[in-house]
Formats: C-alpha cells, sequence, structure tokens
C-alpha cells in the first residue's frame, strides 16, 4: 500500500511540475506571496521606523 | 519601565483592526514574545543542565547517585522534555507572536489568551512535568515522558495555540499566503491530532501494535511540530534580512506538501527487524529515503535564496544561525534517510551513532534556526537590548560544541556498532566507550554555554530605537528591498477572503488528512496485522504478568531503564546469537505501554528469565559495580534497606519483572518461533559475515561445545603473557564477586549467596575449572562466560591456575581412612556420592549441587571451615555441633584425598 501513495504523490508532484512549466500565469500566481511577505515586512518597518 | 511604556505606545497604535485590507498596522504582542523568548532561554538552560548531568553520570556512575529523583533516567526524560517544550516550544511560539500579524496581517487572536498559553505551557507543562518525572511520575516512551495528566495540559495548550495562531491565517486569500504560514498551520494542526495519539494509544495498545503508534510520534515530535516551526523561521528570517524575496515559492510549496504527506510515513523505521510486519516497516524505509529527496528540494531552494548574499551571512548574526541551521537540516536528513536502510540500521541503530543524529536535529538545525529567529525577532523588538558580539560568541560555541559531540558520538556508534556484531562480551563495548562518554561530557560545556552566552546577548547591549529589522541588525546591508518583476496586479488572482482558503486546505489536507493516513497506513493497519498473528500464534497457556511483575513493570518504566536496556531482540543474527530468540509479537500482548526501547548501553533484556540469580541481581540493582566492575549503570540503593541482602519492596517486584522476561517464551518451547514472518526469515538466513563486515574475534562455537568438553583449558600451554591477559580479563569481570585478590571477599560478596568462592583457597582439575567458566554453577550466582573468547579463557584459566591452592597428596593410614569413610558414608554420601563426586542421591534435587571432590581440592582451612560453618545459601550444614573436632580432621583429610584431577569423571561415559 505504501508503494501505491508513494506512487500516487509521485505523480502529483510530477502533475504540478508540468503544470507549473506549461502555464506562466500559474507560476506568476504561486510565487505572489513571496513579494506580498515582503512588502509587508516592509511595512511594519517603515511603521516602527516611523 | 521605559520597555513597558514603549510597549503600550506600540499597542495603542496597533490595537485597532480594520478588515483585511486596513492600512493600519494588527497589533504585534511584543511583550509576550519577550516572556517567552527568556522562557525558552532559562528553560534551554535548565534542559542542557540536565544533558550535562546524565552525560557526567555516563563518566561517573556514582555522581549525585543518591537519591531516587536524580537517578540517570530520570535526568535523560527532562532532558529531552525539556527542549521540546521548554526551549523550542517557547521559541515557536515566540516566533508565531511576531509572525502572525505579518503573515496575516492580523493579530494574534487574543492577548489575554497568550497569557493563558504562557502560563499553561510554562507552569502547567513543563514545569510541573519536570517535577513529576523526578517524583517518579512520567511515561517511559520516547518524546512522551511527561506523564498522562501534563499531556491532557500540552493537548489544551496546541488547542488553544489553534485559536491563536491558526485562526488568523484562516481568512487570507488564496495566493497571498507565504509557505512560513502554511508550515505554522501545517504543523499546529497535525500535532493538536498527533500529540495525544501518539502519548495515549501506546497505553492503550500492548507491546509491538503500541510500537507501531510509538514510532510514529517518535518522529512526529521531530516532523511535524520542530521541523515545520523551525522551517517557518528559515522561509521567513532569509528573505527578510537578505531583503530579497526566496528563490521559488512554487519549490517551497512542493516541499512543504512531500515534507507533511513523507514524514509521517517515517516512523516505524525507529522499529526496522522488529516484530511489527515487515510490509510496515518497509514502507517506513522507502518514506525514509523519500523525505531525503524532498529535504534536498527545501534546502536547495532555500540555499539559493541566499545566493549573492554570502556577505550578509558572514555579518549578519540572526541569518548566520539560520544558515547553519540549514546546512544542519540537509546533513541530518541526509543521515536519517541512510540510516534507515536495513544493512545501515542493523549496524548503528541502538548505538550513540542515533544520540549524534538526534542532537544534530535538535541543536544544529532546530536550535539554530530557533535561535537565529529569536535573535532576528529581538533586532526588531522596540526597546530590546541586543548585544551582537554576545551573539557572535553564542554561535561559536554552540557550532564547536556541536561539532565535537557529533563527530564523538558518530564515531562511537561505529565503534559499538562493530563491537556487538564482533561476538566481543557486552561489557567490552561499554568500555571502549569512556573515552567517546568524556568527549561527549566536554562537548556539552560549550553548548550550554553557548546558550547562556545567547541569553546574555538578548539582556545586554544597546536598546533597539523603533528602526527596521534591517537597519539594526549588525553587519546587515542596505540592498534594495525584493522586486516583483514581471509580476503585475492583473496577472495576479487576487482571491477573496474565503473559508475555503489556503489556510483550510492546509489545515484539513496536510495537517488532518496526512495524520490519519500515516496513523491508518503505520498504525492502525499494522496494528491489525498484529493482532491476527497474535491470534494464531500466541500459546493458550500465556499468562499475564503477577502484581508485583506489574510493578516491578511500572519501576522499571519509571526509573529510565528502557533507556539503556531494551527489551526486544530483533530478527538479526547477531541479536539472536547475544540473546537468544527473536522477540515475538505475541510476547507482548500484555505490555502496557510498550518497553522496547531504541538505545542500548547495558545489554538487551527481552531473554532474562533464568539468566542470573536473584541475588546477583538484588547485588547488581544495588552496586552495579560489584558484579559488573566496569559497568557505568546508577545504583538503585534506596531501593535497600542499607544492603543488597536487604530488598525493599520495590526492588523485590522490579527483579521479579526482570525474571519474567522471557520466561513466556521459554515456556512456550518451540511454538513460539513460529510467528517470523518470511521478509525477516530472509533476514536471519543470511549469515552476517557474507555482508563483508568480518568477524573479529576468534569464537568456540556453541555447536562444537555441546560435542566436546570445553578444552580451552587444558589445550592452552603455561604462558607468562597469558597470565597478565588473565589478570585483565580476571580484574574487569570475576573481581567484584571473587575480589581483587581472588580471597572470594569482592564488593558483591555481602549480597550473593553463596558466597563467591576463594580461588586460592581450593584446586581445580583444569576440565572442571573450564566447566565452571562455560556453564557457570546453576543455583549460585555464578553465570556462564560463554559471551568471552577462547583466548580470554584461556587466559583467565590459567590466572586462576597460577594463585589457586597447590593439589595435597594426602595419605592416610588404614585405620583412619577406615575411620573417616564411615564418618563419610554416615553423613555426607547421601550429597556428595559414594566416591565423592557430588552425585549423591539427594543431588539432583539440590542447588547449587554439592561439591564434586574429584575435580575440586579444597585447601585443609577451608575444608577445616566449611566443616565448621556450613555454606550459607547452599545445603551444606555446619557439622561443628554434630561431629566432635577429631572426626571432622578425619574428614577434611579424607576428602582431600579423593581428589584425582578428574580423571574418574572423564572416564564416565
Amino acid at each position: 500500500m505504501i508503494n501505491i501513495i508513494v506512487g500516487v504523490i509521485t505523480a502529483i508532484a510530477a502533475g504540478f511540475l508540468l503544470f507549473w512549466a506549461f502555464r506562466p500565469s500559474f507560476r506568476k500566481w504561486v510565487e505572489q506571496p513571496k513579494y506580498k511577505m515582503l512588502k509587508e515586512e516592509r511595512r511594519f518597518s517603515e511603521d516602527q521606523r516611523n | 519601565m521605559i520597555d513597558r511604556q514603549m510597549n503600550r505606545n506600540q499597542y495603542a497604535a496597533n490595537t485597532k483592526i480594520v478588515g483585511y485590507r486596513s492600512a493600519e498596522l494588527p497589533r504585534t504582542d511584543y511583550d509576550l514574545i519577550r516572556w517567552h523568548g527568556h522562557a525558552a532561554l532559562i528553560t534551554v538552560l535548565i534542559s542542557a543542565l540536565f544533558g550535562i548531568l546524565v552525560a557526567t553520570k555516563f563518566n561517573f556512575p556514582v555522581f549525585m547517585g543518591g537519591h531516587a529523583w536524580e537517578t540517570w533516567g530520570k535526568l535523560r526524560y527532562n532532558h529531552t522534555q525539556g527542549i521540546f517544550f521548554g526551549w523550542l516550544g517557547n521559541a515557536f511560539i515566540a516566533f508565531c507572536y511576531y509572525v502572525v500579524p505579518r503573515l496575516t496581517n492580523r493579530p494574534a487572536t487574543s492577548r489575554r489568551l497568550g497569557w493563558g498559553i504562557f502560563w499553561l505551557w510554562n507552569f502547567v507543562v513543563v514545569l510541573p512535568g519536570w517535577v513529576l518525572v523526578c517524583a517518579g511520575f512520567s511515561q517511559p516512551l520516547e518524546w512522551a515522558e511527561f506523564p498522562l495528566i501534563v499531556d491532557l495540559f500540552v493537548v489544551l495548550a496546541f488547542v488553544l495555540m489553534l485559536v491563536q495562531f491558526v485562526k488568523p491565517f484562516l481568512r487570507v486569500p488564496a495566493g497571498e499566503l507565504y509557505v512560513s504560514g502554511w508550515y505554522i498551520v501545517g504543523g499546529l494542526v497535525f500535532t493538536t491530532f498527533a500529540y495525544p495519539i501518539g502519548n495515549l494509544v501506546p497505553e492503550l495498545l500492548p507491546g509491538a501494535k503500541g510500537a507501531a503508534f510509538s514510532g510514529l510520534w517518535i518522529h512526529d515530535a521531530v516532523g511535524l511540530f520542530v521541523t515545520p516551526l523551525a522551517l517557518s523561521m528559515a522561509y521567513y528570517v532569509i528573505p527578510v534580512a537578505t531583503r530579497k524575496p526566496i528563490y521559488s515559492h512554487f519549490i517551497s510549496m512542493m516541499g512543504f506538501w512531500l515534507l507533511f504527506f513523507i514524514y509521517p510515513l517515517n516512523g516505524t523505521h525507529h522499529y526496522v527487524y522488529s516484530a511489527i510486519p515487515m510490509s510496515a516497516q518497509r514502507g517506513a524505509i522507502v518514506a525514509s529515503i523519500y523525505l531525503g529527496l524532498d529535504v534536498i528540494l527545501v534546502v536547495t531552494n532555500l540555499l539559493l535564496s541566499l545566493r549573492g548574499s554570502s556577505d550578509k551571512v558572514g555579518a549578519d548574526i540572526p541569518l548566520r544561525f539560520i544558515w547553519f541551521g540549514v546546512v544542519a537540516y540537509l546533513l541530518v536528513s541526509l543521515q536519517g534517510s541512510v540510516q534507515a536502510i536495513m544493512p545501515i540500521n542493523r549496524f548503528i541503530h541502538f548505538s550513540d551513532w542515533v544520540i549524534g543524529h538526534s542532537h544534530l536535529a535538535m541543536i544544529g538545525f532546530a536550535s539554530f534556526t530557533a535561535a537565529g529567529a529569536l535573535a532576528h525577532i529581538w533586532s526588531n523588538i522596540p526597546g530590546a537590548r541586543f548585544n551582537a558580539r554576545a551573539m557572535g560568541w553564542a554561535f561559536w560555541l554552540l557550532a564547536i560544541g556541536l561539532g565535537l559531540m557529533v563527530v564523538d558520538l558518530t564515531a562511537a556508534g561505529l565503534v559499538e556498532g562493530q563491537m556487538w556484531v564482533s561476538r566481543a562480551p557486552w561489557i567490552d563495548s561499554v568500555r571502549a566507550m569512556y573515552p567517546y562518554w568524556f568527549t561527549r561530557l566536554v562537548s556539552g560545556i560549550p553548548i550550554i554555554a553557548g546558550f547562556l552566552v545567547f541569553w546574555i546577548g538578548l539582556l545586554t547591549g544597546p536598546r533597539n530605537a523603533l528602526a527596521s529589522a534591517s537597519a539594526k541588525t549588525p553587519g546587515a546591508a542596505q540592498s534594495n528591498p525584493g522586486s516583483e518583476e514581471g509580476i503585475r496586479s492583473s496577472d495576479v488572482l487576487h482571491g477573496t477572503p474565503s473559508i475555503l482558503g489556503y489556510a483550510f486546505v492546509i489545515a484539513f489536507v496536510a495537517g488532518f488528512g496526512f495524520f490519519v493516513l500515516s496513523f491508518v497506513v503505520l498504525g492502525i493497519v499494522p496494528a491489525r496485522q498484529l493482532q491476527a498473528e497474535i491470534d494464531r500464534t500466541a500459546p493458550r497457556s500465556m499468562q499475564p504478568l503477577t502484581a508485583a511483575e506489574q510493578h516491578g513493570r511500572q519501576i522499571f518504566g519509571r526509573e529510565g531503564c528502557a533507556y539503556c536496556h531494551t527489551e526486544q531482540v530483533r530478527v538479526i543474527t547477531e541479536d539472536v546469537r547475544r540473546f537468544g530468540a527473536p522477540t515475538a509479537a505475541w510476547e507482548t500482548q500484555y505490555d502496557y505501554p510498550q518497553l522496547w526501547g531504541t538505545r542500548r548501553i547495558g545489554p538487551d533484556l527481552a531473554r532474562e528469565h533464568g539468566l542470573r540469580s536473584d541475588d546477583w541481581h538484588y547485588t547488581h540493582l544495588f552496586n552495579p559495580r560489584a558484579t559488573v566492575p566496569d559497568s557505568i549503570m546508577p545504583g538503585f540503593a534506596w531501593m535497600f534497606n542499607g544492603s543488597a541482602a536487604k530488598p525493599n519492596q520495590d526492588a523485590l517486584d522490579l527483579i521479579a519483572y526482570l525474571r519474567s522476561l522471557g520466561r513466556e517464551r521459554e515456556l512456550a518451547g518451540n511454538a513460539g518461533g513460529e510467528q517470523v514472518d518470511h521478509g525477516m526469515a530472509m533476514e536471519m538466513s543470511s549469515s552476517f559475515s557474507s555482508q563483508g563486515i568480518p568477524e573479529t574475534r576468534q569464537q568456540i562455537t556453541v555447536a562444537g561445545l555441546d560435542a566436546d568438553a570445553p578444552t580451552f583449558a587444558m589445550n592452552s600451554m603455561p604462558n607468562p603473557a597469558k597470565n597478565e591477559d588473565g589478570a585483565e580479563v580476571f580484574q574487569h569481570n570475576c573481581s567484584g564477586c571473587h575480589g581483587v585478590n581472588a580471597d572470594g571477599a569482592g564488593i558483591a560478596y555481602p549480597g550473593l549467596l553463596p558466597h563467591p568462592v576463594q580461588l586460592r583457597a581450593e584446586h581445580y582439575a583444569d576440565a572442571h575449572l573450564a566447566t565452571v567458566l562455560w556453564d557457570g554453577v546453576y543455583g549460585s550466582s555464578m553465570p556462564a562466560w560463554r559471551q568471552l573468547d577462547k583466548a580470554d579463557l584461556e587466559a583467565v584459566t590459567r590466572y586462576i591456575q597460577s594463585f589457586e591452592a597447590k593439589v595435597t597428596t594426602v595419605s592416610m593410614s588404614p585405620q583412619d581412612r577406615d575411620a573417616a569413610s564411615k564418618i563419610y558414608a554416615a553423613n555426607c554420601v547421601s550429597c556428595h556420592g559414594d566416591h565423592g563426586a557430588g552425585d549423591g542421591a539427594a543431588a539432583g534435587a539440590l542447588k547449587p549441587s554439592p561439591v564434586n571432590f574429584q575435580v575440586r581440592q579444597p585447601s585443609a582451612e577451608k575444608a577445616w571451615s566449611v566443616l565448621e560453618q556450613g555454606i550459607a545459601g547452599s545445603t551444606m550444614p555446619a557439622w561443628k555441633s554434630r561431629l566432635s573436632e577429631g572426626e571432622r580432621r578425619l574428614l577434611v583429610r579424607y576428602v582431600q584425598s579423593m581428589y584425582d584431577d578428574g580423571q574418574k569423571e572423564s572416564q564416565r561415559p
């Protein structure tokens, strides 16, 4: 059973990889949080500075 | 005072929450961060002190050995639980208070709840947990040592943390939840479910079935609580400190999902070669290897996020800690994958290698990351002091201490593993560890000093002005903030805050779904298979433990005995050769909770039944070095009323329990071994030497001995060199009972009945000496010494022969002989036999057997003493009041005259 589960999750991971490779809008969407996080951090920093 | 005022101002400015897209900042509970931060540092110092004391006891077993509350086992329990709850728990909570408002644009749910969690975590969980363990209330399960009553409050604390920290994430829209938030949500939800299951189920499901769940929790504690929170810290501090976004959020997502899927499936790799079904073991091994691949993915992403920032890693203290943690994460994870593989596992499991591995994980990865995150947060708390110089010192102290410890313990594990497969006596492996354990103690000093200096770094130095993290972090460069190249608002899907947001998906799929999956696949399914196996194979006659034995079992768990003595013989050749038949599932069906153990310092005890006398056990428990001079086991003198001969009820019950270990298997006979599954049988049939690891010690085979009497004593020629070797073997193995001068007055003498023989007061035939060494003396505390190799047995035999009493040639007049033979026939023959061969009519019922005078000649003084006083602990009575002095003198000479160096003995059919 463990082999089936690992196989399935590998297939899903591969599916995500393919989706990521062929859908530029997904790539942009999925990377958005890392910019948002820095922007929020900057807000807090600037607020502290002020 | 200034800090408080600043905090008050900060709260006043930030307490008003106006919807998700508020321009105003949500509240950050800086005072809770500070309290949890200080609690983390105080508890890590106490926990590290527990560790130092434990390491000291390895080298000086009598150190702090006089009280029940300070035994090695209890301090070991408190060491690990303190690190888990006190240090890492508080550090993670502090981090959550800092990061949740920044990731969700919402404050933690409630300040009042926050203070409740603080008091609950530290003053209802950590502190009472330590006290209760010392007082003897504990749970003998790894990473679950605090008693169940404390576990209840741990679960409550986790539920409250869900409300406090996870709730703000639930309304964050899809596409905006940063990976640190994923790890916080997933880790807290998973642990809230896994903790009660991992702590409670082994109490309800016995033995092998419970062990399957224990294995899951052992790994979930590290993999689904410590790891997610530490990765959350790394993913947060790296981009903030470098002022650049992480390399790939997509890879971080892949890493997250694979980790939460795979990590829970690893647990059973703690019980490879055990009675747990082979399918579950194989699954855990596959998952362990898969996990290594996932960690490579995660670490690659984190290290690529540091590209172009090597100068900051060197200059920015928090970032330096985080970088170290990430590198350690890679190393320890790859190490973990490798040590799950069966050929490696059989060699290093139970050894100090695993202890080195766990310290690399908990200090190298988790503690360095937590310290980096705390330092980062501290440098951004308004008004907090931050001493960068002290932090720099702390880094190097911790790094040097950890490096020394991991290298030392890894090498120690390899040496132990080699000795365990080599057939060397178990105590040889203990003795070989002395220098490694001393180095380990030394390595703990810079570690505890590092944590102390780190705390000083949080208490001293200039106060922060209200400024950004990077501005106040020493050495941090003022680089450009992260850009959003190519990202326009029209390109991204700004999700609407929804009840089906990412946080819900994470909570229910990663936190709950994968928890259920792992507990079904590696817990419930193996447990059902084990029950079917037990139903099929368990002898109908199997009896549960008696009340006394059950109480002894509780003491065994309470004192932490299972952390040095396993109770499972694994299905591998070298385990079976050393300890006996592999542990079958049915043997454990009354073990609530299982005490299989994951570490061997002393030998396995699963087959202890009938191996040693009760006197030996009492003496060993009272003062382990009395019977095993090189032992590092702590003494348990408070279980006795002043001497080994006066055990109290605890000692009686504990030894009763030890006596029961393996009893049912022995009673079951051959029927007890039929359940080993095919995968395990294949393991057993492959010889160890065929796998390329040479056997290092010459051995007398058991099969060879059964066919021929042991001959090592007779075949070896006198050799002065052997006397020196023999003296060493004697001092290490025999002197505790027989005395360093072989006068029978060893430390163990008072507790052993019959008392150890005075080797200088008797002469032994070569064959008899060899037989005693090989078989032991049934009914006495003299054990069989088959674990010594031939050279050692030869050497110790020659050594004994060098000082034993010389043969006395006795000449008696016919009249004296006739008189003596009549006295002998009237009083001695029923036990010692017609010709003094110890084979009288009553001999079969006596233990120890009556002396065979044909192979053992006492000196005149010794024989006289025995006739006067008898032999305590045997059926030999005192004859002083029954025979006259003249009769006794005749008897002394008569029994001496029976000695024939074993010639008649050897002529027997």
